[in-house]
């Protein structure tokens, strides 16, 4: 059945500087469908859904909607036109209700007042139509990310939006929010709704989407039929070539305990424990996978292990020695690397030049420096190295980080951290925000890491990427292990029963397979 | 690398410039509005500050103080700890270099340097308090530093009143110094002393100290990212109280040099604000200590041309102190802009990587203002 078309876009051109974001991009939208938008960061598609809703001009080409011809040149004359966009970066107040801030800027009114009422009742009507559950009174400072969400979508569509642009609505989502996302997206469709999805996650993508665009260096590469395509296409046409999409790895060869944790507690910022008396044994050569929904522990536990943190009961032993209450120079000097969550915060120092952050760390002794002093020679000799081996992609070393896209400021992370004489490592989020590119890069690095003898902790809220890394993968749940299991053997499903809480194994039973 | 360099002028030099010539344009305003003739006035202004030898010696005698107080200022400012102490450093380093300076007697070479090392050993020492409550317990350092230098002012105002007291003189003054702690001078008659020598060692050594050595990458990084400075393995603590001492010894150097060089004595409040002017040249300079020695000289040259200015026009004193003050204001402003401006630019990166919550680019949310109102 061919629906009618709803948006056509014809020729759009768009330059920022030297750049060219969008070249001469088509792109044909049909009513009633969920038409997704892939491509690598970078690749324009975000450019091109600005154009759309009227947030960027084109310098050339012209938009249809409905059959008819149209200039866009405000998001009030997009919406005015039907089109809605949900950001990925959520545009509420957060002191106010929901209710509030779905009616702010087209406030029913009562005299001079805002009709709280009308307000409520037009939020309910949504919520029930779409099944959009959310309570109208809560405040937004109160709501889950998931929520939050669901309000910028409400908001949307209490705008009379017939097309919907959702820019990565699942990036900041949990797996079981993102079902409930897609649900609620199904029955819009179904309700005649039109929905642009912007998305890099191809698995996401081939479950919702009736149609593809992949786009690639600011072009359309490919515009496909979601039942006649699948992975593998997918990655190859916004990559430009085959992309491995299977980690490839052979059997670890798990050898002689590296770092020993008994009963570890930990304190979290407000000083509640986050960490509740883990203890596990990590082996050379082997990844071991954390996996768990984020803020069940993981952040305390790594930065316990890293000194960053200081541990309240428990002991740590790298090769027997205890790393309880040293530094977190001292712990680098053991042999622990830490890729760390956030690697803008803590892994980068966006003001200070690449090479400035490639001998973080490394600032006080040999190689970089003798007798406090720095050799910046032999330092940017290293780093050039490091910028070739690892393929950053960098104007010069002496360029802000800051400068860096987010795949090349972890590939930064990454080779520093890889290139020290280190062999625990402590990995968390390694490929959160990366392009597909860049994650099989960095995948392949811990595998071969790996092989190399390395003891690796991999702590990832991305399943599919603990279960295909992992060597053997334990469950935290608020701060406990649920379940230790094997990823040869497992499912997504399984890991999700423990993830939650809902199952737990008796671990202390099985202690051999833990401590042993 | 040569845009590099053009780049690097034109952020690190025009910018200052334009900043500097609107506060002129301002004060031209507020002088034509006192009926007088802003070009004779700045024209005598230029003339007082760099005319003859004269007036360019006076205008470099006043910007060594306040030069080297910049300079101390701009450690503890890179370390990100903002210390307003100076003033209170520099009063006690120079009382102390009264004392070794009064009460040793020892040949020039090694009464000068210990006269020196007493000053910023007493001027570290009193910066230490505020910067361990600051790092180890997180006390607001501006409060404690704003405090402890009335602490400091008033305590030397007592020693000089009565224990120290030079009962042959009208003044609240000390004895004098022996000459063999005097610091040459080197242009006479001009009383131009070694410790302009002195204040480029010191910039030249701070700028190796922060890009070249270990510490000074521990201070920079605490300064521009304290949770990555930790991450990598830096005591941020410890190297904020570091910073605060190299800080409160550079600013007791600060007080030695007027000391020994000008006064040769201790004179009761005989800083008018070196310690504040230098936080003044720092923000100007952006904490670069090459840049803090323009800096403190364009501050001198300001110095030396409005007094010089106030002599010989019909400009009224008061109106001459706000004019030093509209121009500091507009330099320092503009330092302080740029400031916000950069991080801003770091921030917006951080929300566009997704690290900050929040919007993006333009557009979106600008409904907001409208719907305070309903």
């Amino acid at each position: 059945m061919a629906q009618e078309e709803l948006v056509r876009l014809e020729g759009i051109e768009k330059s920022f500087g030297s750049v060219r974001a969008n070249r001469s991009v088509n792109l044909t939208v049909r009513r009633g469908t969920i038409h997704a938008l892939i491509g690598e960061n970078g690749a324009g598609k975000t450019t091109l859904m600005k154009i759309l809703f009227g947030l960027e001009r084109p310098d050339a080409g012209s938009i249809y909607y409905a059959g008819r011809k149209v200039e866009i040149t405000s998001p009030q004359q997009a919406m005015a036109l039907g089109i809605g966009m949900v950001h990925q970066h959520f545009m509420l107040v957060p002191s106010l209700t929901v209710a509030e801030n779905v009616v702010l800027g087209h406030e029913p009114q009562q005299g001079l007042h805002l009709d709280r009422q009308a307000a409520r009742r037009l939020v309910q009507e949504i919520a029930t139509r779409y099944g959009l559950a959310v309570d109208p009174d809560a405040r937004v400072r109160d709501l889950s990310v998931g929520l939050e969400q669901r309000v910028e979508i409400i908001k949307a569509l209490s705008r009379g939006a017939e097309l919907l642009i959702l820019d990565e609505p699942t990036a900041v989502l949990t797996p079981q929010e993102t079902e409930e996302l897609f649900r609620v997206l199904k029955s819009m469709v179904a309700q005649g709704k039109t929905l642009i999805f912007i998305s890099h996650k191809l698995k996401e993508v081939l479950a919702i989407s009736d149609a593809i665009t992949v786009m690639r260096a600011g072009e359309v590469v490919g515009n496909l039929k979601t039942a006649e395509t699948n992975e593998a296409e997918l990655a190859r046409l916004m990559v430009g070539r085959p992309v491995l999409l299977r980690v490839e790895k052979g059997d670890a060869r798990p050898g002689q305990p590296a770092l020993e944790v008994r009963d570890l507690w930990v304190a979290d910022r407000r000083g509640l424990p986050a960490v509740r008396g883990l203890s596990f044994t990590l082996r050379r050569g082997e990844i071991l996978g954390i996996a768990g929904v984020e803020g069940n522990g993981q952040t305390e536990l790594v930065e316990a292990l890293s000194g960053l943190r200081s541990i309240e009961r428990g002991e740590v032993e790298k090769d027997g020695r205890s790393l309880k209450g040293l530094s977190v120079a001292a712990i680098r000097r053991a042999g622990v690397a830490h890729i760390p969550e956030d690697r803008f915060r803590r892994g980068l120092c966006g003001q200070a030049t690449i090479l400035e952050n490639m001998i973080a760390g490394e600032h006080y002794g040999m190689p970089f420096a003798r007798r406090g002093i720095i050799d910046w020679k032999e330092a940017a000799a290293f780093t050039e190295t490091l910028v070739k081996e690892y393929r950053i992609k960098i104007g010069s070393i002496y360029d802000p980080a800051s400068s860096l896209s987010g795949g090349n400021a972890q590939k930064l992370v990454v080779a520093r951290e890889f290139s020290r004489a280190a062999d625990v490592l402590l990995v968390s989020q390694p490929t959160r925000g990366v392009d597909i590119g860049a994650i099989e890069f960095i995948h392949r690095s811990l595998v071969a890491k790996r092989d190399a003898g390395a003891a690796i902790l991999l702590v990832s809220a991305d399943l599919q990427e603990v279960l295909s890394l992992s060597d053997r993968i334990l469950v935290l749940y608020e701060g406990e292990f649920t379940a230790e299991l094997d990823p040869k053997t497992t499912s997504e499903e399984e890991i999700g029963l423990y993830m939650s809480g809902a199952r737990r194994m008796d671990l202390r039973a099985k202690a051999g397979g833990i401590s042993a | 690398m040569p845009k590099k360099i053009a780049d690097f002028l034109l952020r690190n030099l025009l910018r200052p410039l334009l900043a500097i010539l609107a506060a002129l344009a301002i004060g031209a305003f507020i002088i034509l509005l006192s009926q007088q003739n802003p070009l004779e006035a700045y024209s005598k202004m230029l003339f007082g500050a760099f005319g003859n030898f004269y007036r360019l010696a006076e205008t470099l005698e006043r910007s060594i103080p306040v030069t080297i107080a910049g300079l101390g200022a701009a450690v503890a400012f890179t370390s990100g700890v903002f210390n307003v102490g100076i003033e209170g450093s520099l009063y006690l380093g120079a009382f102390a270099a009264f004392l070794v300076g009064n009460k040793l007697s020892l040949p020039a070479p090694i009464h000068i340097p210990m006269t020196l090392a007493a000053s910023m050993l007493v001027g570290a020492a009193w910066a230490f308090p505020p910067g361990y409550a600051r790092a180890r317990y997180k006390a607001d350092e501006t409060v404690t530093t704003i405090l402890l230098n009335y602490v400091a002012i008033l305590f030397t105002s007592y020693l000089v009143a009565i224990p120290f007291k030079d009962l042959t003189a009208g003044t609240q003054q000390t004895p004098p110094i022996h000459p063999t702690a005097y610091l040459p001078r080197f242009l006479p008659p001009s009383r131009v002393h070694a410790g302009l020598f002195l204040a480029i060692a010191v910039a030249i050594f701070l700028y190796w100290l922060l890009h070249r050595t270990s510490l000074g990458y521990d201070i920079r990084m605490t300064g521009l990212n304290p949770s990555f400075a930790e991450y990598a393995g830096v005591d941020v603590p410890r190297t904020m109280i570091r910073a605060m001492l190299i800080s409160g010894a550079i600013g007791g150097l600060a007080g030695a040099v007027q000391v020994m060089g000008i006064l040769y004595r201790f004179i009761d409040g005989f800083s008018p604000g070196y310690g504040f002017d230098g936080i003044m040249v720092s923000l100007l300079a952006r904490n670069h200590p090459l840049g803090i020695l323009l800096a403190g000289l364009f501050y001198g040259a300001l110095q030396t041309g409005a007094a010089y200015m106030d002599r010989t026009t019909a400009v009224p004193k008061e109106l001459l102190t706000s004019l030093v003050a509209v121009i500091i204001f507009f330099v320092t402003a503009e330092g302080l802009f740029a400031f916000a401006q950069s991080s801003e630019a770091f921030r917006e990166k951080l929300r566009r990587w997704h690290i900050l919550p929040g919007k993006s680019g333009k557009g979106g949310g600008e409904r907001w203002d409208s719907s305070q109102t309903s």
